[in-house]
């Protein structure tokens, strides 16, 4: 436990699961409110919030469609009113597609490209409003992002680089008034979207240099340190969390 | 409770700017620290500044039998090193024109082969699981008037930090890069030659950052407590950059 981000306010969007989750439960270990949006797990969002709870700090569990701009919109303007103030954004939810070019439909793009992309920027836009000199803004983006270890994963990554081209736009606007914007790309980690005991895990360690997938938790403490006053001097930046992928 | 608790560091380019910073932050989060400088007086003056946990040993990176001495005192005393920031290393301006073969091997010497051996003769000290840091800077990544040679030492740099990653992949050794941009620190205010100079160069540059200011050497030194700490745990091979933005956007 340590306080330094006692007296923030954080929203971590689809913070009922896996990396959310994990970074939802490591900012409250600093100290922070948080509040998680989600879609279809309430009892899990519940469980993350009565965790939560027991770190002495206020929690709070929205459900909200990130494939809605308007929900999205709705969810950040009631968590800065719910909690007087948003000091941190964390853009966590997103969806994940593994499908060779041309075996997807338009739709299923379309949705990708809605929660990945379009659902990040309605969050900033309305964040934008709230956010204080100090504020911080930190998207996960995806290694892919930045490069294709495996195919079939060109859409998934489309909307990764978007985020990535997203978060340098933002990190030259946001500049001025105090606030960073970064990008944490996670490599292959422990999740039930990607367990470290499915099918693709094989093919994924071997591109990691520390031998192993990652753990939610070593995202969420590489993202607490750039949520924290340590980082202030840090905007604009890639952070890869990836065990050497790319090295 | 510290981030670094019981674990043993060595700063080189300790005794002043981001070196000292970072090895005053080490001794916070609760390292033992060993610091390397060339000018006695200095280095232990910033063993004093430092005031506990710390050991001072006299050398030049760019002088392998300094190394060996360093590597040897550390050994003696501590027996390990758990943190490795291989900070020392400098440069200077000269027009592309006036680049002299002293001027190269000078500034190659202190950055280049310095870091090298640096890393190379500490790792009989250097458990399975460690971290290794080296100081990089956005230099590596843009293109400054009058600066190749040290920028092409900082891009050296990054790209030992990408090879070392795969070489001691099997210890579990993890190699990053921390990149500052425009930082307050004596190796800055040597760039210019009179106040006039001075004041120019710090307006450029803060009208360069995003953040809109140069930064402190304690905000590098924080940057690297994360990534010497646990709180890293799954980072490797990356360049972390500490620049204001200024390289990023």
């Amino acid at each position: 436990m340590g306080n330094s981000l006692t007296g923030k306010v954080a929203l971590v969007t689809g913070g009922s699961r896996g990396i959310g989750a994990a970074i939802a439960k490591a900012l409250a270990a600093e100290g922070a409110d948080v509040a998680i949006s989600y879609v279809s797990s309430p009892d899990k969002a519940q469980e993350v919030v009565t965790e939560i709870e027991t770190k002495g700090v206020r929690a709070a569990a929205f459900k909200a469609d990130q494939a809605d701009v308007a929900a999205v919109d709705s969810l950040v303007r009631e968590v800065a009113k719910k909690f007087d103030r948003l000091d941190i954004l964390i853009n966590n939810a997103g969806v994940f597609l593994a499908a060779p070019t041309g075996a997807s439909d338009a739709a299923t793009l379309d949705r990708l490209f809605a929660v990945n992309v379009s659902a990040v920027a309605a969050a900033v836009k309305a964040a934008s409003d709230y956010l204080p000199e100090g504020g911080r803004l930190i998207n996960i983006g995806s290694i892919v992002g930045s490069g294709a270890m495996v195919g079939g994963l060109a859409d998934y990554a489309a909307t990764k680089g978007a985020v990535a081209a997203y978060t340098r736009g933002w990190a030259r606007e946001f500049g001025p008034r105090g606030i960073t914007v970064n990008n944490v790309q996670p490599g292959p980690i422990d999740t039930d979207m990607n367990p470290a005991s499915g099918d693709f895990a094989p093919t994924f360690t071997k591109y990691v240099a520390l031998g192993r997938y990652g753990k939610p938790e070593e995202v969420a403490a590489a993202v607490t340190f750039l949520a924290s006053p340590a980082a202030s001097f840090i905007t604009g930046a890639t952070l890869d969390v990836d065990g050497g992928v790319r090295a | 409770m510290g981030k670094l608790d019981g674990k043993v560091a060595v700063v080189t380019g300790g005794n002043s700017g981001i070196g000292l910073a970072t090895a005053k932050r080490f001794v916070d989060e609760g390292a033992y620290v060993f610091i390397t400088g060339r000018r006695q007086a200095e280095l232990e003056a910033a063993a004093r500044e430092i005031g506990r946990n710390v050991t001072a040993v006299r050398g030049d990176v760019a002088n392998l039998d300094d190394l060996d001495r360093l590597f040897a005192t550390v050994k003696d005393v501590k027996g390990r090193v758990d943190v490795l920031f291989a900070n020392a290393g400098g440069g200077e301006l000269v027009p592309f024109g006036s680049v002299t073969e002293e001027h190269f091997d000078k500034t190659f010497n202190s950055n280049v082969k310095g870091t090298l051996f640096t890393v190379q003769k500490a790792l009989p000290l250097v458990p399975d699981g460690a971290a290794v840091i080296l100081n990089g800077s956005i230099a590596g990544s843009k293109g400054m008037a009058a600066f190749s040679v040290y920028n092409a030492t900082k891009a050296a740099l990054r790209s030992f930090a990408r090879s070392w990653t795969v070489d001691l992949k099997e210890r579990k050794i993890r190699v990053n890069v921390v990149s500052p941009g425009p930082i307050e620190t004596p190796g800055l205010t040597g760039l210019a030659s009179n106040d006039e100079e001075l004041a120019q160069i710090r307006a450029g540059l803060t009208a360069s950052v995003p953040l809109g200011r140069i930064g402190t050497p304690d905000e590098i030194a924080k940057a690297v407590v994360f990534l010497a700490s646990d709180d890293s745990s799954f980072v490797a091979g990356v360049e972390l950059f500490v620049d204001g933005g200024m390289a990023q956007i």
